[in-house]
C-alpha cells in the first residue's frame, strides 16, 4: 500500500514540477523583449535530457551553486545545510530502496547507517530550524515555501519521534507497526515538502537573479 | 434376447454403480456431530480375519488391519504421516532422520525413505526392509517398511517367520496405562513382529522368540513340538479377564492420543540434565496435548504445525496450526479464513521488539528448544538414541552426539532453529559422492582392530579368576585406572595415588585402594616366600588360560624369569633386559611382549571412558585393511573425511558429505520468561554473543584435535564481522536516544510556538505587526 501511494505521490510530483517548469520557461520566453520560440513539450524534455548528461560535473556543480545561492552562504550554514541535505539523501535513497524495490525490510549495513545517519538528520534539522524559524515564521508571509518549511519540520518530528519510541520498550508489536507506518508516511511527506521546497527556493532566487 | 441383455446389462452397471458408491461411502464415514468417543467392545481378529477365541489352544495375536476394520479402514490409515514414508511423494519440511547406529565401528548414517536434504535412502546402503524394521522398528508404529508386499520382500528376509509388522492402533490411542512400549521393543528384537501389538497392550502374554526358529516355521505350524527350551514358537495367553462372553474386548481408545504416547517415540531432552529440572513444554504446562495441534481426521495426514504445510500438502486448515497461525492475527491468514486463537492462545505483546523480528526470525527462534549457550546443547532423541524402553540392561545410549540449537533459514527466510547430528561413516570413494560402507562389511575388515578392549578384558577377566583374590584385578595407566565392567569391556577412573613407573601397572583394588598384583619380593631367597610363590604361580596360571597364543606368560623380576614349565612352576636365569619391579609379560624365543600391546593400551587411554570410539591410530588401520586396488576407502567423522595419503599419513580435508544433517526443532516451548531476548537487544546483539557467534564444533566418535571448528552465523549466511560491529552499535544506543529524545523536545516545542503564534494571528489574539 505504502509502496503503491509513494511511488504514485512521486510520479505525480515529479510530473507536476516538470510540466510546471515548462510552462513557466514558456511563459519567460514569450515575455522576453526577443521573444524566443519554445520547442513544444517532448522537443524540450529531449533537450533537457541531453543538456543534463552533457553538462560536466563542474558546470553542474555551477549550476547547483547557481541555483540555491551556495556560494553566498556562510561556511557554517554549508556545514549544516549540507549536513542535512547529506543526511536526508541517503536516509531518503536507503528507506525508499527497501520500500519499494525489495520485499524485505531494511537489514544489515544500510539499517545500521540508517540509524547511524537518522541521529545526525535529527541533529541537523535542530540546528536548522534554530536559525531559520525565525526566518519562516514571518506572519506576513505565509508563502508556499513556508508552509512547505514547516511541513518539513513537522515530518522531521516524527521521523525522530516514532524512531525513538520504537527504541523503548513500551509498546506492543501491533503499536510498533503503526509506528512504523508512521515513520514512513512521514519520510514520505519530508520527502516531498523537501522537493518542493528546494524547487520553490530555486524558483525564487532565479526570480531575485533575473531581477538582479 | 437382445432386450434381455440389454436389462441385464444395465443391471450390472447399476450394481457396480451401487457398490461404488458403497465403497466411497465406506471410505469416507462423515462425522456425526457427537463430541464422545463410542465405546470399543470390539472382538479381536487375527490376521486370517477369524475371530478370536481366547480360551482356545493356540490363539493367534490379534490382527488390527481386521480387528478395527469394520469401521476404519486400513489402507487409508496407512497414507497417514506415520506411515507413509516410503508411499507419499510429498516429504514436507525436514524432520527428523533415523539414524543407523554402529558403535563398535563408529557409525552414525542418517536414513530416511522420505526425501530430505544429507540423509542417506536405506537402498542405497542396501538395507532391506526387513533390516530396517530389526534397526528401527523399536520406534516404528508399524505398517509401511514393516508390512511389505510379497514381492517386495528380500529373499534373506524373515517375514513368513515372524510375520508383518501391521500399524499398531493401539500404540497412540491406547488410554491403559498398561500400554509399554518397552514389550513393543522386545518383540521387535525377538523378531516376533506379528505378536508386538498384543505384547505391548497387555491384552495378552507373549512368549517364544521367532528369531530362534528357523526360517521354514511358518504361523500354521502352531509349537516347536522339538524344543521347549530355545527355540520355542511364538505364542500368546490371552488375559481373558478382559474378554465378554462374546468374545469382545474392551479398548480404552483415545481418540486423541495422551502425550505419553507420542512421547515415547518423540522425546528430546538435554543429554547433562537431571529429571526433576526437566521442564515441560510451556503448552503441556497449559493443559494442551500433542494432538490437539497434531491433529489428523481418518486419513491420518497429521498437522505438523509448521509454515508453509498447508501449501505444500494442499491441507488449509494446516496454516491455523502453526505459531502464528494460533497467535498472531495476520492478514494474510485471515484472509485464508484462519481462525488464530485457538485453544485460547493468547496474542503476544512483543513489548520491546522490533518488528524485523518478526519478519526475520521463526517464533521458535526465541521460544523453543535450548537457549543458545557458549557451545551447543546435546540432546538426546528417543529415536537416536533409543530413549524409553526399560528392561534390565540399559538401552538408551549416548552416541549419536545430536545438539541443539543452529539457526538457518527456513524457505520463508526466517531463522530458524534447528537440531544437528555429525553424520560419521566409512565410506568408498565413487566419482564425486562417498558411498557408505555398511558396518558388517567394516567389522569383517577391521577384526580386532574395533575392540582393543578386549585383549585387556579377556587379561582382567583371567585374573578375576585368581583363588582367594578378594579385591578385583585392575591396570594403572597414564593416571587412570581400568577395570571390568558387566558387559565385559571397561571402566575408567581417575587415579591419585603415587603413580608406579611402569607404563603398565596391574594392582588389585579393594575398598577404593590399589596394592600391586605381585607385591615386591626378595628375589634372591630361595624358596621364595610361600604366598608369593603361589600368587605368582595362580597368576601365571590364570594368563595362561587367558590368551590362546604361541606366547607364555612370565614374570620377570631382576635377572629372573619365573614361569610354568610342564605344569610345574620354576624360576630361570633372565639374559634379557633386566627389571626393577615384577613385570609380567609374555615370552617368546626370549622375546617379551607387554601383557597388552602399545597399539591397543594407546586406543583404551584415548576412548575408554571418554565419548569418542575411536583413534586416528586405529582408523588408519582399518583404512589400510579396508584398502583395495582401484578403490578409495574414506572414513567420515568430525566434519571431516579421512583418507590415507600417498605418504601414507591420515589426513583430513572436508567435504560435502561429512555436513552436518539438520531438521528444524519446535518443542519444547519455552515461556516468556525464559525466551531469547528476554534480558534486552544484547542476548543477542553483543560482540560475542551465544546466539550469533557460539562454537558449534563436530562431534563424532574419532578422538581427534582436528575437527571441523564453525560459529553460529556460519549456518545463518550471516557475515560475522557485521554481527559484532552491530552488536558493538548497542553500546551507543542510550546516546542515540538521548539525540533523538532532546531533538524530539526541541523541534516539538518550537513546532508548539509556531502553532500557538499561528493560531493567535488566525483568531487575532496576536496582531501583525511590521
Amino acid at each position: 500500500m505504502f509502496s503503491m501511494i509513494s511511488s504514485a505521490l512521486f510520479i505525480l510530483v515529479a510530473a507536476f514540477l516538470i510540466y510546471f517548469s515548462y510552462t513557466k520557461q514558456k511563459k519567460a520566453n514569450k515575455e522576453s523583449p526577443d521573444k524566443k520560440q519554445v520547442p513544444n513539450f517532448s522537443g524540450w524534455l529531449i533537450k533537457g535530457f541531453r543538456s543534463f548528461f552533457k553538462t560536466s560535473l563542474k558546470d553542474r556543480i555551477k549550476k547547483i551553486d547557481r541555483k540555491y545561492l551556495i556560494s553566498e552562504r556562510s561556511i557554517t550554514e554549508k556545514i549544516i545545510w549540507g549536513g542535512l541535505l547529506l543526511s536526508f539523501l541517503y536516509l531518503f535513497l536507503s528507506g525508499f530502496f527497501f520500500s519499494l524495490f525489495s520485499l524485505h525490510r531494511m537489514f544489515g549495513i544500510p539499517l545500521m547507517f540508517h540509524i547511524v545517519l537518522g541521529g545526525l538528520f535529527a541533529l541537523f534539522l535542530c540546528v536548522c530550524l534554530f536559525l531559520s524559524a525565525k526566518k519562516f515564521s514571518s506572519p506576513l508571509s505565509f508563502s508556499f515555501e513556508n508552509i512547505l518549511f514547516w511541513v518539513f519540520m513537522l515530518s522531521g518530528l516524527f521521523l525522530a519521534g516514532t524512531s525513538l519510541c520504537m527504541m523503548f520498550p513500551l509498546f506492543t508489536y501491533r503499536t510498533q507497526l503503526f509506528l512504523f507506518e508512521l515513520h514512513r508516511y512521514s519520510a514520505l511527506t519530508a520527502t516531498l515538502s523537501a522537493v518542493l521546497f528546494l524547487y520553490t527556493a530555486f524558483s525564487k532566487n532565479e526570480k531575485r537573479k533575473n531581477r538582479g | 434376447m437382445k432386450q434381455k441383455s440389454i436389462q441385464i446389462l444395465i443391471l450390472l452397471f447399476l450394481l457396480l454403480g451401487l457398490s461404488h458408491a458403497f465403497a466411497q461411502k465406506k471410505e469416507k464415514i462423515p462425522w456425526d456431530g457427537s463430541r464422545t468417543v463410542p465405546v470399543h467392545n470390539i472382538p479381536l481378529k487375527d490376521e486370517f480375519d477369524e475371530t478370536i477365541i481366547p480360551t482356545e489352544s493356540f490363539p493367534l495375536p490379534y490382527s488390527s488391519r481386521y480387528t478395527c476394520a469394520p469401521c476404519h479402514v486400513y489402507s487409508q490409515i496407512s497414507q497417514g504421516l506415520h506411515f507413509n514414508a516410503l508411499s507419499s511423494d510429498n516429504h514436507g519440511r525436514p524432520g527428523e532422520p533415523w539414524i543407523w547406529v554402529d558403535r563398535d565401528t563408529g557409525t552414525a548414517i542418517p536414513l530416511s525413505n522420505r526425501n530430505w536434504p544429507g540423509v542417506f535412502q536405506p537402498e542405497e546402503l542396501g538395507l532391506t526392509f526387513w533390516e530396517f524394521t530389526l534397526l528401527f522398528g523399536r520406534h516404528m508404529t508399524g505398517g509401511g517398511v514393516g508390512e511389505p508386499a510379497e514381492d517386495e520382500r528380500s529373499p534373506d528376509s524373515r517375514w513368513s517367520v515372524s510375520g508383518t509388522l501391521e500399524i499398531n492402533c493401539l500404540a497412540c490411542h491406547n488410554n491403559s496405562r498398561k500400554q509399554s512400549h518397552s514389550e513393543w521393543a522386545f518383540q521387535i528384537l525377538r523378531h516376533n513382529f506379528r505378536w508386538a501389538a498384543v505384547a505391548s497392550s497387555a491384552l495378552g502374554e507373549v512368549g517364544g522368540m521367532a528369531s530362534r526358529l528357523p526360517g521354514t516355521w511358518d504361523i500354521y505350524d502352531g509349537p516347536n513340538p522339538d524344543d521347549s527350551e530355545y527355540a520355542i514358537a511364538p505364542y500368546v495367553r490371552y488375559d481373558q479377564t478382559q474378554f465378554n462372553s462374546k468374545h469382545e474386548v474392551f479398548f480404552d481408545i483415545n481418540h486423541r492420543p495422551d502425550d505419553e504416547r507420542c512421547l515415547a517415540c518423540h522425546s528430546v531432552s538435554p543429554a547433562s540434565q537431571s529429571q526433576f529440572l526437566a521442564e515441560s513444554d510451556v503448552h503441556t504446562a497449559a493443559g494442551i496435548q500433542c494432538a490437539d495441534c497434531h491433529r489428523n481426521d481418518i486419513t491420518h495426514t497429521m498437522i505438523r504445525g509448521y509454515e508453509g504445510e498447508s501449501e505444500q500438502y494442499g491441507n488449509p486448515p494446516a496454516s491455523d496450526f502453526t505459531c502464528r497461525g494460533c497467535h498472531l492475527r495476520e492478514k494474510k491468514s485471515q484472509k485464508q479464513g484462519v481462525s488464530s486463537g485457538r485453544l485460547g492462545a493468547p496474542y503476544p505483546i512483543h513489548k520491546k521488539i522490533p518488528p524485523i523480528h518478526i519478519e526475520k526470525l521463526s517464533c521458535t527462534a526465541c521460544h523453543s528448544g535450548s537457549l543458545p549457550q557458549k557451545n551447543l546443547t546435546r540432546v538426546k532423541t528417543s529415536r537416536a538414541n533409543r530413549l524409553g524402553i526399560y528392561g534390565i540392561a540399559r538401552w538408551d545410549m549416548d552416541f549419536p552426539a545430536v545438539h541443539e540449537p543452529v539457526f538457518q533459514r527456513d524457505p520463508n527466510g526466517r531463522l530458524t532453529p534447528n537440531r544437528l547430528v555429525w553424520p560419521c561413516f566409512w565410506g568408498c570413494i565413487e566419482g564425486e559422492e562417498i558411498r557408505p560402507l555398511r558396518p558388517d562389511t567394516v567389522k569383517k575388515a577391521a577384526g580386532q582392530i574395533l575392540y582393543p578392549e578386549s585383549e585387556a578384558a579377556e587379561i582382567l577377566s583371567a585374573l578375576s579368576m585368581i583363588p582367594n583374590l578378594e579385591a578385583t584385578p585392575v591396570f594403572v595407566s597414564s593416571g587412570r585406572v581400568y577395570e571390568l565392567n558387566f558387559d565385559g569391556g571397561l571402566d575408567a577412573s581417575e587415579y591419585s595415588g603415587e603413580m608406579p613407573e611402569a607404563q603398565l601397572f596391574w594392582a588389585l583394588k579393594k575398598n577404593n585402594s590399589l596394592s600391586p598384583l605381585i607385591p615386591d619380593f626378595d628375589r634372591e631367597s630361595d624358596p621364595l616366600d610361600r604366598d608369593i610363590e603361589y600368587r605368582i604361580q595362580d597368576t601365571l596360571e590364570a594368563l595362561n588360560n587367558a590368551k590362546k597364543l604361541p606366547y607364555e606368560p612370565v614374570l620377570i623380576y631382576g635377572n629372573k624369569v619365573y614361569q610354568i614349565s610342564g605344569g610345574y612352576f620354576e624360576t630361570k636365569e633372565w639374559n634379557g633386559e633386566q627389571q626393577d619391579s615384577p613385570r609380567l609379560c609374555w615370552l617368546k624365543d626370549n622375546e617379551i611382549k607387554n601383557l597388552v600391546s602399545e597399539f591397543n593400551l594407546n586406543a583404551i587411554k584415548e576412548t575408554v571412558g571418554y565419548s569418542e570410539l575411536l583413534t586416528e591410530e586405529q582408523v588408519k588401520k582399518i583404512l589400510t585393511a579396508l584398502s583395495e586396488a582401484n578403490k578409495e576407502y574414506v572414513y567420515i567423522s568430525n566434519g571431516k573425511m579421512w583418507r590415507i595419503n600417498r605418504q601414507g599419513f591420515l589426513e583430513a580435508s572436508e567435504h560435502p558429505a561429512a555436513e552436518p544433517v539438520l531438521w528444524p526443532l519446535a518443542h519444547q516451548v519455552r515461556p516468556v520468561q525464559q525466551s531469547l531476548g528476554i534480558n534486552g537487544c544484547s542476548d543477542c546483539h553483543s560482540w560475542n554473543s551465544n546466539f550469533f557467534f557460539a562454537d558449534v564444533t563436530a562431534s563424532g566418535p574419532l578422538n581427534t584435535k582436528n575437527p571441523v571448528e564453525r560459529s553460529a552465523h556460519s549456518f545463518m549466511g550471516l557475515g560475522g564481522l557485521y554481527q559484532k560491529i552491530f552488536g558493538l552499535s548497542f553500546y551507543a544506543r542510550p546516546f542515540l536516544k538521548a539525540l533523538l529524545f532532546i531533538a524530539a523536545l526541541f523541534l516539538g516545542s518550537i513546532l508548539i510556538i509556531m502553532f500557538v503564534k499561528t493560531m493567535g494571528f488566525l483568531t487575532g489574539l496576536l496582531e501583525k505587526r511590521r
